[in-house]
């Protein structure tokens, strides 16, 4: 009897354990579920645990475009795609019907063009005249709901252009922050180099036992360099020599701008050469463009690391600082030699903006074939290479600064393309989903970490000026763009011969008692300007003074 | 939210959000990792005291060189046994959240071996061991590489370094906050 009670109570217990235990399997399952909101944490913990924080570093840098590049993609859909959509797809009815809300029924869609399978990737033929480009808009005005109108030349350019300013805001303020954090506030940081070492010299991240060890070698060498370098004593390295590393670089340098002028040359004079038989069917000329950019993007990066070794900078930092300048330049020759060409030559086309959404379309596809699923592919293959035949090939590492600058390339593009093609921020954010997988896969599954530590923050600094850079100069062509070029007579502001002059006729409408007008034209009075300009130089002033006074502090 | 179920109450979770720098969520996502470190102690007891081994179990403190230490300074009975919320104050400490000034105090104390509030040259000489791991530095090397950083860092030249003179330096740096992080 008592043993019976006992096992009872045990039972009991159990059954109590179990269902505890069930309940903290849902609970945690919904918890998790719930973490998921921090956009894909485990993985980046996974990374953070084999590579460290330098690598994660970059991932996160990816996640924060994806998500910068998800939010615009909302406010085109919702601004932009959404109302054209309803405006294709439903007619107002009657203007005095009864139902107020609803008056309005299915239209039928046309398109001349029959789908091909080639025309994904050429995004021409039936494309070309789809919600996808800038062409397929209207110049009209929606009226669904019967007192409201909804402008869609005003809908399209403000969002862009909000869009732009947007990014531009958030963009530099983040720059500011990193550069406060890891320059400004560290200043004096650089002569405590034993002691950094030392107390910040493990990263607390690291989670495996391969990337633990790696650390520990990595560190150990390191100590190991500047404990050579501090206990030789500066040796004095002749004038002779000196000059002639001097000789060298400006060598090295002149021979690159030679090699990017040529670059740009080349492309240019292919370009004209392929496209002036103009009724030649431009979709082929895209691609083999497309890819033969994708080449170069490949190729010259390679070069350049190569040329760097023969330049003898001080610090392998200043190396890599450099190559990765000579790569960004490399990218906007491309990308501008690109835009400068079509500008040029295709604004008598008859839509030439669709034009330009198609091409940045194609690169930004090709760019995906190239960098993202051929890289893994090549990253796959040498480390099978080095797992089964031969180990002199070395496992491929992951290059920060490789990838960081295709994906600085593939957001210039997005930046570049959005004005022309809204829908682009749909595919540049499908394209950032399935890389992420793709390169979180390959990364943990092929790749070694690098070997030499990295230093983060300022890196990362690095990355946003440089990503800082290219929205500058996205903006400023499009700038060009909607004061100078003369808008073709196709999409929403077919209506204008400049762009220009849509902001213009919107702020003439206003009414002359409107309270923004009176503001308007009381700033723009040129005493008022006069003014501004002037507390401007006094605030600058000031602050210029006080940055100097607590500097002397 | 079901926290119904959780071995907490809400007034508990409550406070502990209060006292650290993670949310109800994260606390609970705290447990749960502590769990999973010994399941058949804690299912019973939340606030179970784990020996040290169990705790270094937690893959980034297990392959710390500092492992160790981090369990000893965030240990409340000093000797590297840690309860659920000793790894809590732990784990809120090494978040993204939680301020520069804090992370500084606990690295100095994970670096003080001897406990006597000062980085000595035994205590360096014990941080660079731990971090170059099985590679040796010859006598001479290990000689000039506190010297150096005594150098650097002992601004009042007593030979040993204050929380101080320690947290002017890592303010100085820009990576250190990055490196002192653990993701929970």
């Amino acid at each position: 009897m008592q043993v019976l009670k006992v096992r009872c109570r045990k039972v009991l217990l159990l059954i109590v354990v179990k269902s505890i235990s069930v309940g903290f399997q849902i609970n945690t399952s919904f918890k998790s579920f719930a973490y998921s909101f921090e956009l894909w944490y485990s993985s980046l913990k996974q990374i953070e645990g084999h590579f460290g924080s330098g690598v994660a570093t970059y991932f996160k840098y990816f996640r924060w475009m994806f998500i910068m590049n998800f939010l615009i993609s909302i406010v085109a859909l919702l601004f932009v795609v959404f109302p054209q959509l309803l405006f294709e797809n439903f007619t107002t009815l009657t203007a005095i019907s009864k139902n107020i809300w609803f008056n309005w029924e299915v239209k039928r869609s046309t398109n001349n063009d029959t789908f091909k399978i080639n025309d994904l990737f050429t995004a021409e033929g039936y494309f070309t005249d789809t919600i996808l480009f800038y062409g397929h808009y209207t110049n009209g005005t929606i009226k669904l709901i019967s007192t409201q109108e909804y402008s869609m030349p005003y809908a399209y350019f403000f969002t862009t252009v909000c869009v732009y300013i947007a990014s531009f805001i958030v963009l530099s303020l983040r720059m500011a922050k990193s550069y406060r954090k890891s320059f400004i506030e560290t200043q004096d940081g650089l002569k405590n180099n034993f002691a950094h070492k030392i107390f910040c010299g493990w990263d607390y991240s690291v989670a495996t036992e391969k990337a633990a060890n790696l650390k520990v070698s990595a560190l150990f060498h390191e100590l190991k360099e500047l404990l050579s370098e501090s206990l030789e004593t500066v040796q004095n390295t002749s004038c002779l020599q000196q000059f002639y590393t001097k000789v060298i670089q400006t060598i090295c340098n002149i021979i690159i701008i030679f090699l990017l002028g040529g670059t740009g040359c080349v492309l240019w004079l292919l370009l004209k050469e392929n496209t002036i038989p103009m009724n030649k069917s431009s979709a082929n000329v895209g691609i083999i463009i497309a890819i033969v950019i994708n080449i170069i993007m490949w190729l010259f990066p390679i070069a350049f690391s190569f040329i760097v070794h023969y330049e003898d900078y001080k610090h392998p930092r200043a190396a890599l600082y450099i190559t990765l300048l000579r790569t960004f330049l490399l990218k906007i020759v491309l990308v501008g030699t690109f835009l400068g060409f079509w500008l040029k030559h295709s604004t008598k086309q008859k839509c030439w903006e669709t034009a330009i959404g198609q091409h940045i379309f194609r690169l930004i596809l090709f760019d995906f074939f190239f960098s993202v699923v051929l890289a893994s592919f090549v990253n796959a293959v040498c480390y099978l290479i080095y797992k089964n035949v031969w180990k002199g090939i070395g496992t491929p590492t992951f290059d920060i600064a490789r990838y960081t600058l295709q994906l600085l390339y593939n957001q210039t593009l997005f930046w570049v393309g959005f004005y022309f093609s809204p829908l682009l921020a749909v595919v540049v954010v499908l394209k950032l989903w399935v890389s992420w997988y793709i390169y979180r896969t390959c990364t943990l599954k092929f790749c070694e970490p690098y070997s030499k530590s990295w230093k983060a923050a300022q890196t990362q600094t690095l990355f946003l000026i440089l990503s800082f850079l290219s929205l500058l100069l996205v903006i400023i062509t499009l700038g060009y763009i909607v004061v100078d070029v003369e808008a073709s007579k196709c999409g929403p502001l077919r209506n204008y011969s400049f762009m220009y002059e849509l902001i213009l006729k919107g702020i003439f409408q206003l009414e002359q008692h409107n309270v923004f007008w009176k503001v308007l034209m009381y700033v723009t009075k040129p005493g008022a300007v006069a003014l501004i300009l002037l507390a401007m130089c006094v605030a600058v002033y000031y602050l210029r003074a006080k940055t100097l006074a607590q500097k002397e502090l | 939210m079901g926290q119904g179920n959780s071995q907490f109450s809400e007034e508990e979770l409550q406070d502990y959000e209060d006292l650290t720098y993670f949310t109800k969520k994260e606390v609970l996502y705290a447990h749960q990792k502590f769990k999973s470190l010994a399941p058949e102690k804690v299912g019973h007891n939340k606030n179970a005291k784990l020996p040290m081994s169990k705790i270094l179990q937690y893959p980034e403190l297990g392959v710390n060189p500092f492992g160790d230490r981090i369990c000893k300074v965030f240990s409340s009975s000093r000797d590297g046994d840690c309860t659920f919320e000793d790894f809590l104050d732990m784990m809120s400490v090494f978040s993204d959240n939680a301020p520069k000034a804090v992370k500084a105090e606990h690295a100095f104390r994970i670096f003080d071996f001897d406990g006597d509030d000062m980085i000595g040259t035994s205590d360096l000489q014990q941080v660079v061991d731990r971090l170059i791991g099985s590679n040796q530095l010859t006598e001479a090397e290990m000689q000039h590489l506190i010297q150096k950083i005594l150098e650097e860092a002992d601004l009042d030249d007593d030979g040993a370094l204050s929380f101080a003179e320690f947290e002017h330096i890592i303010d100085k740096s820009s990576d250190f906050a990055s490196a002192f992080r653990i993701r929970l």
